[in-house]
């Protein structure tokens, strides 16, 4: 009877301690076991915490001075490095005169939960987000529209033309702004192909030389035909140059100072990696926004930003097993600098994955 | 008469073009501004009788320019009308950051986006009989 029992508690499917009042554990189950490795002997503190202190909260100790089951939501380390959110629960085990001789401790995982807690208040973050984006595209629109309107009643063509070139270029914003909504809501895997990176350049010149003409901002490629290819996904590379050099574009655009704007895209190979630079002299950025701008939700250009599109970018070149950097001074203009490797070494993204 | 003079400021430069010809229209002359340090040229180099602004833009803000506006005794009593696509920011920091400068009267008004063309023309006559 008492090998089943042992056999019971080694297979209760979530991790089982049963400790002293000196806090050593004296028995762990497999679950356990597979979490945080042989712990009989040891200190629960060493063994959850990796601390050599008690906590200042113990609930197993409270356990033990008033015979009363607990909860405590706590934060462990696995043995693998891996931190865990958990729900302990304490319950007592007392001898025949009702002393409580040992505490037996069990623990839920509870860390999707709290990722999934922690995504929907980001989920909320970029509701308002973007509907702070919307607003000032609508106001595009709207002017748009006054002045296709306004143009025809006073037989103003140039006018129609100004509000018409207003109208699409507020619609190309929100194309962009809902394909960066689905890349953060869509965490596709990547799908590795080998990429021509001429192509690829051509591919994201035509759609930008365009939007940079309509803002009067001047754009150069520099690539060598022959510059061959690099391991990667095609339209999520795109989109993360894209949004890179669309930035530049709208920083240009922003800065009344100079009289002529350029941004130029170069690209070449280096010995593991095809280096994308971008440069422009628009706006710039002070050293806070510099170092701010990949993060989630930032955005420096008041209504128009959603404070995705700089993000999805890094997470994309990341995933690649890539980098990117960026040096700019305000008032002179930017320089962003992205390395993707020729072969792509797969990253996986910490805050993506799930503990299995 | 002379024409009254609003001077619009904007980091979008759309709502630049559709502000500045929305006021033509209505009869207003309009001088314009990207950003604060050039709304401060603007300002030193023709005195407009109607500030129009924008809150969140790069570099300083909006509510920056407000602050700089009023405390200069050239040009505090111009009216300012705020233009934001931030409803909190009207109801939150807008307040905060007043709350923080005593003393300091607020905007003769404030617009989110998108604008109602009418109800600001309303707004800007309004601050001038005033």
């Amino acid at each position: 009877m008492q090998g089943q029992f042992e056999q019971f508690f080694n297979e209760v499917p979530t991790p089982l301690r049963v400790q002293g009042p000196d806090l050593v554990i004296r028995h762990a189950n497999q679950s356990f076991h597979d979490m945080f490795g042989a712990s009989e002997g040891i200190c629960c503190y060493e063994v959850v915490k990796r601390r050599d202190e008690r906590c200042l909260v113990c609930p197993a100790q409270l356990t033990f001075a008033d015979g009363e089951k607990r909860e405590h939501e706590d934060v462990f380390t696995s043995n693998s490095g891996e931190t865990i959110n958990v729900m302990c629960t304490t319950s007592p085990i007392r001898d025949e005169q009702g002393k409580v001789t040992s505490v037996i401790v069990l623990f839920k995982d509870i860390t999707q939960l709290r990722e999934l807690q922690s995504k929907l208040a980001s989920i909320g973050l970029l509701v308002g987000s973007i509907s702070h984006g919307i607003k000032g595209l609508l106001t595009g629109l709207d002017g748009g529209i006054y002045l296709v309107n306004s143009g025809l009643e006073k037989d103003n063509p140039e006018r129609v033309t100004q509000g018409w070139e207003m109208v699409q270029r507020n619609i190309g914003r929100i194309r962009s702004m809902v394909m960066d909504i689905l890349y953060y809501a869509k965490d596709r895997e990547l799908d590795v192909t080998d990429i021509d990176a001429a192509a690829l350049v051509a591919e994201i010149g035509e759609i930008l030389e365009k939007k940079a003409r309509t803002l009067g901002v001047g754009f150069k490629l520099d690539i060598d035909p022959q510059i061959g290819t690099f391991q990667g996904d095609f339209k999520a590379v795109r989109a993360s140059l894209l949004n890179i050099l669309e930035n530049s574009v709208e920083a240009c655009h922003s800065d009344g100072e100079k009289d002529e704007h350029q941004v130029v895209f170069t690209v070449r190979q280096e010995t593991a990696s095809m280096v994308f630079e971008v440069r422009d002299n628009g706006i710039g950025m002070d050293q806070e926004t510099t170092e701010k701008i990949f993060s989630l939700f930032f955005s420096s250009k008041g209504i128009k930003g959603t404070g995705l599109g700089l993000f999805i970018a890094n997470k994309i070149v990341a995933k690649h097993g890539g980098s990117i950097t960026v040096r700019s001074e305000p008032g002179t203009g930017a320089h962003f600098k992205v390395c993707l490797p020729l072969e792509a070494e797969l990253a996986s993204d910490p805050t993506d994955e799930l503990p299995s | 008469m002379t024409t009254t003079r609003i001077l619009v400021v904007d980091d979008d430069p759309d709502v630049i073009v559709y502000l500045a010809l929305l006021l033509e229209d209505n009869g207003f002359e309009v001088a314009t501004a990207s950003d604060v340090r050039s709304a401060l040229r603007q300002l030193e180099s023709a005195r407009p009788d109607v500030v129009i602004m924008d809150v969140v833009m790069p570099g300083k803000s909006g509510l920056d320019l407000l602050v700089t506006l009023r405390s200069d005794e050239r040009y505090a009593e111009i009216p300012i009308l705020l233009v934001t696509g931030s409803d909190q920011l009207i109801d939150d920091d807008c307040r905060s950051y007043l709350e923080n400068q005593p003393g300091l009267r607020g905007p003769d008004g404030v617009h989110g986006k998108p604008i109602e063309p009418e109800e600001l023309l309303d707004t800007i006559r309004t601050a001038l009989a005033s």
